[in-house]
């Protein structure tokens, strides 16, 4: 529980607070400046939580307070020396332990930074006991992104000592008989709003509301602008490369692109459509290998746990070794980012999205409505995904799988792009058994990939001399353990793809993307 | 969670003392904490000014019926808080006689602040018994303040020797010196050459420091009203202690 109260521009802190001391035994400290600044992370997985994580630097010491929305009774606190930047970085403890599923590996970034005032009043009761605090605030924006310094609200905060409801009962009361309105947005939240900053404002979906009846140019044009806005958000944190999450999203954004180019065919001209295809692909190349090493090292963990306990620090000299490599590759990345031919792509492709299409065009698909382009192009990928799946059997080579791994990808991305175009409840329901499919399918990828990649690591270090006998063998004990997962998975997939080719799912994809428009009416 | 005990069989030897300084010093330091007073006199609830009672008696508390949370107060101190004693605690070993698992009860009741509390000290109060078992089956250490005197020795073996009968883990139990006084020859001979049965004794001694009496009349634990008194200090010695001891454990 926390009672706040807004104290009106013509009311007086000194006042406030001489008229409390009248009416309550209260304990004064003398006041002092602390600077409070609310963290989450990039794409704000507090927030989306209902939270956010308050920091309050008093003197050397970082208070930070992970507070609900709604105000709830137990808010799990935390005094450091120091501001964590991610999850891992906290002392182990309960703290951490709540922090980490939420925050996962996301780095805290600083959204807004108060500077408050504060003088503090202790309660007490008749055996001198603290019983409730009473925090009157003179509270300022710093200046920041682009916003100057200015004045906040100056709030009044009822702390309840746990165990002690009455007694801050009793000061709200008399604080509101005193003309103080009770406030329930968090002065971080207010904080924000002043700095034009909305919480929750990332999001790596689409959320387009497309027309159905929209030529098929003109969408493929919102949707790939939309993707590049997600590319450009991500840039920087790709560049500063702290964050693994960055390049991921930054990543994707790509791939995407690269689908939509791919995917949907005969809307853009040929010679326009083959220079962003090489390009993207380049851009795919780039980050490829710095994503590759940070998916290892966010697995390091796993891998090390999943050893003999005893083989466990033996295969740290692998971590180092990532390490390294991971340092040369973001280099890399950073060094291409800044050539010419990156400014380049970027600059004429954001032109090239931002140009009217041509009213008149030759292209096949161009000039059709969304829908139908959408509806055909996805029925057809479809349909390739039930026959190839329904031929693979326990021997079908590993290249099968992987194919068709990257025809659901192809699949999900359309069904993402188009979604808006389609009954809610209906996209999600196969969406999400596409999901599954996918997981399946993304595994049985992922290990056999790590497989082949370790096993050049190990050989790697071998020749550089970089692991001793231990270590090598640790790394033969974690290959080892990856092919039984990827046995496992392998064994898995006929079960996850029936799910997928039920019948019911076989005649939900027809009615949505095969038969006419017509019948789609039908659904809603 | 740590579980943390300030245990003996012997009155009056500064199982209080240290259980309210050492989880003053874990709060200050930044986890939080909390104080469990299971001594039916109160003494800890006292030093932080709390009332010793709980809200409908200690029994339902203790079968569980209920809740714990609302019984939990909060001390003067950032992230330090209280579960009072209350009188009925005199009873203890029936209140825990009347649940499934007796010996198990407290752990029980204890799991649900894992996520809450990095520490929990136990003050207990002086006897053998059932609240012994549940003491030694829910925490993690238990502290033994042992004054160097014969008669104190004695009374240690004899908790070794309950816990061998037990079958208990003695790994969790942690002696250490205080009230020592290095004028006496018997302190002195005692601490130079420890008996080779305390087999994890804390390097660090609280030594006899009449600031430590105190406590009762600022009601507060010393390490806050006189925190370069030289027992001040020894707590804060012995708190690193029992940190690196326990971090070995798993
Ligand atoms: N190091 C010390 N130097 C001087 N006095 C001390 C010291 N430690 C404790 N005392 C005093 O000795 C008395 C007993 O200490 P304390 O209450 O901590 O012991 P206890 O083992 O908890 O007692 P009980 O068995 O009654 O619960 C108290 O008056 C306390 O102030
Ligand atoms: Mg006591």
């Amino acid at each position: 529980m926390r009672i706040e109260f807004i104290v009106q521009g013509s009311q007086d802190i000194e006042q406030l607070k001489s008229s409390v001391q009248e009416n309550f035994l209260v304990r004064l400290e003398p006041p002092r400046t602390v600077f409070r600044t609310h963290y989450d992370s990039f794409d704000w997985r507090l927030y989306h939580k209902e939270s956010l994580l308050e920091d309050t630097r008093d003197g050397k010491e970082h208070i930070l307070v992970w507070k609900t929305l709604k105000g709830e009774n137990y808010c799990p606190r935390m005094k450091l020396r120091e501001m964590p930047k991610f999850a891992w970085d906290l002392p182990k403890g309960p703290f951490r332990d709540l922090l980490t599923p939420v925050l996962e590996m996301r780095e805290l970034t600083p959204k807004v930074k108060v500077r408050s005032r504060i003088h503090v009043m202790h309660l007490l009761n008749k055996d001198e006991k603290i019983v409730s605090q009473i925090i009157l605030q003179e509270n300022n924006l710093q200046r920041q992104r682009g916003a100057r310094s200015q004045e906040l609200d100056n709030r009044t905060t009822i702390v309840p000592v746990r165990g002690y409801a009455k007694p801050s009962i009793e000061v709200a009361r008399f604080l509101e008989q005193h003309g103080l309105t009770p406030m329930q947005d968090d002065l971080m939240i207010t904080a924000l709003n002043l700095i034009d900053a909305s919480p929750g404002d990332y999001s790596t979906k689409l959320q387009l509301t497309l027309d159905p009846e929209m030529r098929a140019d003109r969408t493929m044009k919102i949707i790939l602008r939309r993707l590049l806005d997600i590319m450009l958000t991500n840039e920087d944190g790709t560049r500063s490369g702290t964050d693994t999450e960055f390049l991921h999203d930054f990543r994707v954004a790509i791939r995407r692109t690269r689908s939509a180019l791919s995917q949907v065919k005969a809307v853009f001209p040929k010679q326009t459509l083959d220079r962003y295809k090489r390009e993207f692909a380049w851009l795919g190349q780039i980050t490829s290998p710095g994503r590759d090493l940070d998916v290892y090292l966010l697995n390091f963990d796993d891998y090390r746990n999943n050893l003999p306990v005893g083989m466990q620090p033996h295969i740290d000299p692998m971590r180092d070794f990532l390490i390294k490599q991971q340092a040369i590759e973001h280099n890399a990345l950073v060094k291409a980012m800044n050539s010419q031919r990156y400014r380049r792509i970027l600059k004429s492709w954001s032109a090239f999205l931002d140009e009217p299409v041509k009213v008149r065009s030759t292209l096949r698909n161009a000039t059709q409505p969304t829908i139908s382009v959408a509806r055909k192009r996805i029925w057809r990928i479809y349909k390739g995904i039930l026959r190839d799946g329904g031929l693979i059997t326990q021997s079908t080579p590993a290249e099968v799988l992987h194919d068709l791994r990257k025809d659901c990808k192809k699949l999900r991305y359309l069904m993402e792009f188009f979604r808006s175009l389609f009954p809610e409840k209906y996209i999600e329901q196969l969406t999400r058994m596409l999901k599954t499919l996918q997981t399946n399918l993304g595994d049985h990828q992922d290990y056999d990939v790590q497989i082949t990649s370790i096993n050049e690591i190990r050989s790697q270090m071998q020749t550089q001399e970089n692991g001793t006998g231990e270590t090598l063998l640790a790394m033969s004990m974690l290959i080892e353990g990856l092919q039984a997962k990827l046995r496992q998975t392998r064994s898995e997939f006929a079960v996850q793809f029936n799910t997928f080719a039920a019948k019911e799912n076989r005649k939900l994809f027809r009615e949505l993307f095969a038969s006419t428009w017509e019948s789609q009416k039908t659904l809603q | 969670m740590k579980v943390i005990a300030t245990y003996n069989i012997k009155g009056g030897v500064g199982k209080t003392a240290t259980a309210v300084n050492l989880a003053r010093l874990a709060a200050r330091e930044g986890a939080p904490t909390l104080i469990w007073d299971l001594d039916p006199q109160g003494a800890a609830s006292y030093y932080f000014r709390i009332k010793p009672k709980i809200k409908g008696g200690g029994k339902k508390l203790i079968q569980g019926k209920r809740n714990l949370e609302r019984s939990i107060r909060g001390t003067d101190f950032e992230l330090l808080d209280l579960l009072p004693a209350d009188f009925s605690y005199r009873n203890m070993d029936i209140f825990l006689e009347g649940t499934k698992k007796p010996s198990h009860q407290l752990y029980k009741l204890l799991r649900q602040f894992k996520n809450e509390y990095e520490y929990v000290f136990l003050d207990c109060p002086p006897s053998i018994s059932l609240v012994s078992e549940n003491i030694f089956d829910a925490t993690t250490a238990i502290l033994v303040p042992t004054i160097p005197t014969t008669l104190s020795l004695r009374t240690y073996t004899q908790i070794l020797q309950f816990f061998n009968k037990h079958d208990l883990d003695t790994t969790k139990l942690l002696p250490f010196f205080c009230m020592t006084d290095r004028r006496k020859k018997m302190h002195r001979t005692m601490m130079d050459s420890p008996a080779e049965y305390l087999k994890n004794l804390m390097p660090t001694a609280i030594p006899y420091d009449s600031k430590v009496e105190q406590m009762g009349a600022h009601r507060a634990p010393l390490v806050e009203f006189a925190p370069n008194a030289r027992a001040a200090r020894c707590y804060e010695a012995l708190w690193n202690d029992v940190k690196s001891y326990t971090s070995q454990l798993k």
